[in-house]
């Protein structure tokens, strides 16, 4: 038996099944990750006629309808910069306050920073709703321009701390300290040293920031109101069947992020933090205690009022009205009970295969990009796979509708196995983008050990490599199942008639008013599913 | 007159339960190129941090120049800080990081210009001002680090383990270069070092730490020849221990008896009859007799092995008592002996060190962890 499996492991070590398994991982991604995500492209310059009459040169409205997409366009870029702004400036007192300060309660703090990033995006937009606009909450605000740039601050303001923590963390303290024996103050001392060692980080940190809220489509569409952009255009576009314009818009707003995300990189590398001049005055009185403490406690209640509590205010909203709660879901004649269970089944089923199709030929990519010998290949292969992320999800989910469904190759129709290929597009960066990163920690040397003590490769894999990179392998699953579980934007567009928990919360709160506690019921079951799952991540991480 | 004070300084850590600086009272004097020399994790670096107040003692306090420290950030020690790392902030070039703390100061454009280019040009490296830390060798940038501690003018220079991540004929140069600076400029340095070697090649005086206290502070030459303990004995330079009892104390000295009936005359007294002793003698000091006759402190033995060091050769001899004892002798002048031979070991006792047997067993004091 033993000598067995031993044969068997020695036949799939055989180049030929490995080549077997590079070329499944290469086909796989071509045909169910790149192509679905460019064809917007191929199809708005096949369909570029269509795309003139709707746009440009409509006997009814001429191009009005250009004149609005640039206007949902600059509503976009607006919100994205003003709230990456926001997110620097009160998240980055806070990734220096969790990265160089010891205090009781640092674990609490960093895992509500992380708590946003677990909320799937159409719950936080409802939270927010309830909070600022309802007389639930404040009523403060009504939906519109700044509600959305609250709501985009709320969800990308983890990106932010977290990577600046990374980094801050990652810069060698003796640096810092060297700087202070020098005769440095601590604020000149971040300037000077410890900003400009993480700039690279601080910038990738925003990016995500930026991108993040600019493909934004399910926190959105709760809180918009009259407002409409760039991936709502998209969306209302696509119900009214406006397939030409819808594609077009989505390929400017791809374009004119990728552009942006090119002119950041290369003007970020050009200028730099100044660190030439010194103020050696005003520099030592923002040193000084008093500064440092207002600075803390500005941003700290800025996150906990202004993003924490807003966040979690659909909660203490279904408690507080348990009885509409009850009577909207299970009582009231429509019986909007049977739906969320049927839209709970189809989320978390559209979750688990996407994963699970992700965790296997997202292996077998990573292995390919970190292990063979084709350098520069794997280096493009490494970066395109990235291509998801910075496609806004509304746009990826129209792309893919266009190329499966019955305007593309006609294979696969709208409804539950659209969904979980668009769910498979846009995952797949995560589950790719972890195993990469954990095969590159692992010294190749323990898997050269178990080769000279006999072990034929895949056995080596196996036993060695396998176990090492598992824990990345659960967090890289959770991270892709979350992901699946609170998107809207991409799932709404290719939907038909299935329906996921997002979208449900976006429906009913969209009913003005009507079904307001049944979304908030719904969104609360969500945010703890997601939220639990985080935390069971960080966990996993951490061990 | 940066003399530097330490009174009472103690610094724990994780709430208590490492107690990296015990209690520990020290006097460096003005323009004095000072040593603390200990093994790794004695408490040495963490001591130099708090003299830098990048750490805040629990207790105690610190005097610079005699003004007391407590609560005065790095930024206003005046002070130089030299790295076991070098710390060069990387993305600044040589000139970049010698000027940084005139800058950081504030000191008008031309005063930087001259600091930095008398600063890189005192280290020799003036013509590779705009290079950056990573276009240099090892040595080169911790020539730099040097320099970039030595321009604010700080007149306390605190170096940590500044050569040891250095290669050893590297190192080795740079030891005499920094004494030669730090006098040339009249400043006061304390040096942190685990390398006996390189502290009694530079200072003026060593003060040896071990678990966070202070056992002895003197001279080289003090340290080397009247060592106050079995550990200094051990780690400076190097010694054979031979436990025994005292059998007898007179004016010339005492006896004292090791197993198997050995008796050995030194010249200490400090140790009353029947007192258990460990005899602490340097490899040195003995010399090997081939055809001796029995006589007092030559102890008959066989030796066991020969070691072939270069300068010096190196022989084990087991004594007749089953103790094994170390004699080093020069090469050049060496008698030819081999593993096997009987030989006599003579002891003079004038040169031998007489300490109490230790409580925790001699095996404990004699650990450098």
């Amino acid at each position: 038996m033993k000598l067995d499996t031993r044969k068997i492991e020695k036949l799939l070590s055989r180049p030929t099944c490995r080549l077997a398994c590079d070329a499944a991982a290469l086909i796989f991604f071509i045909l169910v990750i790149l192509l679905p995500t460019v064809f917007l492209f191929a199809f708005v310059a096949l369909r570029w006629d269509e795309v003139v009459f709707f746009v440009f040169s409509n006997p009814v409205s001429g191009d009005i309808r250009w004149w609005r997409m640039l206007n949902a366009i600059a509503i976009s870029f607006e919100v994205a910069a003003i709230a990456t702004a926001i997110d620097l400036a009160v998240g980055l007192p806070i990734a220096l306050i969790l990265a160089r300060y010891e205090f009781r309660g640092k674990e609490i703090l960093d895992s509500l920073v992380d708590l946003p990033l677990g909320v799937p995006s159409a719950a936080l937009g409802l939270s927010l709703y309830l909070f600022w606009g309802t007389s639930d909450g404040l009523n403060l605000l009504t939906r519109g321009f700044w509600l959305i740039v609250l709501t985009h601050v709320t969800f990308t303001f983890p990106y932010i701390v977290r990577s600046s923590v990374g980094v801050i963390e990652g810069v060698d303290r003796t640096y810092e300290h060297a700087a202070r024996t020098l005769g440095a103050p601590s604020f000149t001392t971040f300037r000077t040293v410890t900003a400009p060692l993480s700039k690279a980080g601080l910038i990738a940190g925003s990016i995500l920031a930026f991108t993040r809220s600019l493909g934004e489509t399910g926190a959105t569409l709760v809180v918009a109101g009259l407002v409409e952009t760039a991936p709502l255009a998209v969306v209302s576009m696509h119900q009214r069947r406006l397939i030409g314009p819808a594609a077009f818009l989505s390929m400017l707003l791809v374009l004119l992020a990728l552009g942006l995300l090119a002119v950041i990189k290369v003007v970020s590398e050009k200028v730099g933090i100044p660190i030439k001049r010194v103020w050696p005055g005003l520099e030592r009185k923002l040193s000084g205690r008093k500064p440092r403490i207002a600075r803390d406690i500005a941003s700290l209640s800025f996150f906990g009022l202004m993003i924490l509590i807003p966040s979690c205010f659909s909660i203490s909203c279904t408690v507080n009205h348990w009885d509409s709660v009850f009577y909207e879901v299970f009582l009231a004649p429509d019986e909007k009970w049977k739906v969320l269970v049927d839209s709970l089944v189809t989320s978390f089923e559209v979750a688990a295969i996407a994963t699970a199709i992700n965790l296997i030929f997202g292996l077998a990519m990573a292995i390919v990009i970190v292990r063979r010998p084709w350098r520069r290949f794997c280096s493009v292969l490494d970066t395109i796979t990235d291509m998801p992320l910075v496609i806004p999800t509304a746009a990826l989910g129209f792309s893919v509708y266009l190329f499966w469904g019955p305007r593309g190759l006609g294979l696969v129709n709208t409804g539950f196995w659209l969904i979980v290929l668009t769910h498979v597009a846009f995952t797949y960066p995560y589950v790719v983008r972890t195993l990469v990163a954990a095969l590159k920690g692992l010294d190749p040397s323990l898997e050269h050990a178990a080769r000279t003590l006999g072990a034929p490769p895949f056995m080596a894999f196996r036993t060695v490599v396998l176990p090492l990179i598992s824990t990345s392998m659960l967090a890289a699953s959770i991270l892709a199942f979350t992901r699946s579980l609170s998107e809207t934007g991409a799932t709404i567009v290719v939907m038909g008639t299935a329906r996921t928990v997002p979208v449900l919360v976006v429906m009913w709160s969209e009913a003005v008013g009507y079904a307001r506690y049944a979304a908030a019921f719904a969104s609360v079951l969500l945010i703890l599913v997601c939220y639990g799952l985080l935390l069971a991540l960080r966990y996993v991480a951490k061990r | 007159m940066p003399d530097v004070r330490l009174v009472n300084v103690t610094k724990t850590f994780e709430g208590g339960r490492i107690v990296a600086v015990d209690h520990v009272n020290l006097y460096v004097r003005d323009k004095e190129y000072f040593c603390i020399l200990g093994p790794s994790g004695s408490g040495k670096t963490t001591l130099l941090r708090l003299i830098a107040g990048i750490l805040e003692p629990d207790e105690g306090e610190i005097y610079i120049g005699g003004k007391p420290m407590r609560g005065i950030p790095p930024e206003d020690r005046d002070i130089g800080y030299v790295f076991q790392t070098f710390a060069l902030f990387p993305h600044m070039t040589a000139w970049e990081n010698v000027t940084y703390g005139p800058r950081a100061r504030g000191w008008p454009e031309e005063e930087i210009e001259r600091v930095g280019r008398e600063m890189l040009e005192l280290v020799g490296l003036y013509e590779r001002a705009d290079a950056y830390p990573r276009e240099l060798s090892g040595g080169m940038m911790q020539r730099v680090g040097l320099a970039r501690a030595l321009a604010t003018g700080a007149s306390l220079l605190l170096l940590d383990e500044p050569l040891s991540s250095l290669d050893a004929k590297i190192a080795f140069e740079l030891r005499y270069e920094i004494r030669r600076l730090v006098k040339g400029l009249g400043r006061t340095a304390i040096h942190v070092t685990h390398n006996q070697a390189e502290a009694m090649a530079i200072a003026d005086r060593i003060a040896v730490m071990r678990r966070g206290r202070i056992l002895q502070v003197g001279t080289p030459q003090e340290l080397y020849m009247k060592p106050n303990c079995i550990f200094v004995a051990h780690f400076v330079g190097e010694s054979n221990f031979l436990e025994g009892f005292v059998e007898k104390v007179d004016e010339r000295g005492s006896l004292v008896r090791l197993r198997g009936d050995l008796i050995v005359r030194v010249e200490g007294k400090s140790l009353s009859v029947g007192e258990k002793a460990v005899l602490g003698i340097r490899p040195e000091v003995l010399s090997l007799e081939t055809n001796g006759t029995k006589r007092e402190n030559a102890l008959p033995g066989t030796i066991e092995r020969v070691m072939f060091e270069g300068v010096i050769t190196r022989y084990e001899v087991r004594l007749d008592n089953e103790d094994l004892i170390v004699i080093t002798a020069p090469s050049m002048t060496a008698k030819p002996l081999k593993p096997g031979d009987r030989v006599m070991v003579c002891i003079p006792s004038e040169k031998v060190f007489l300490f109490p047997y230790p409580e925790r067993g001699l095996k404990e004091e004699l650990a450098v962890e």
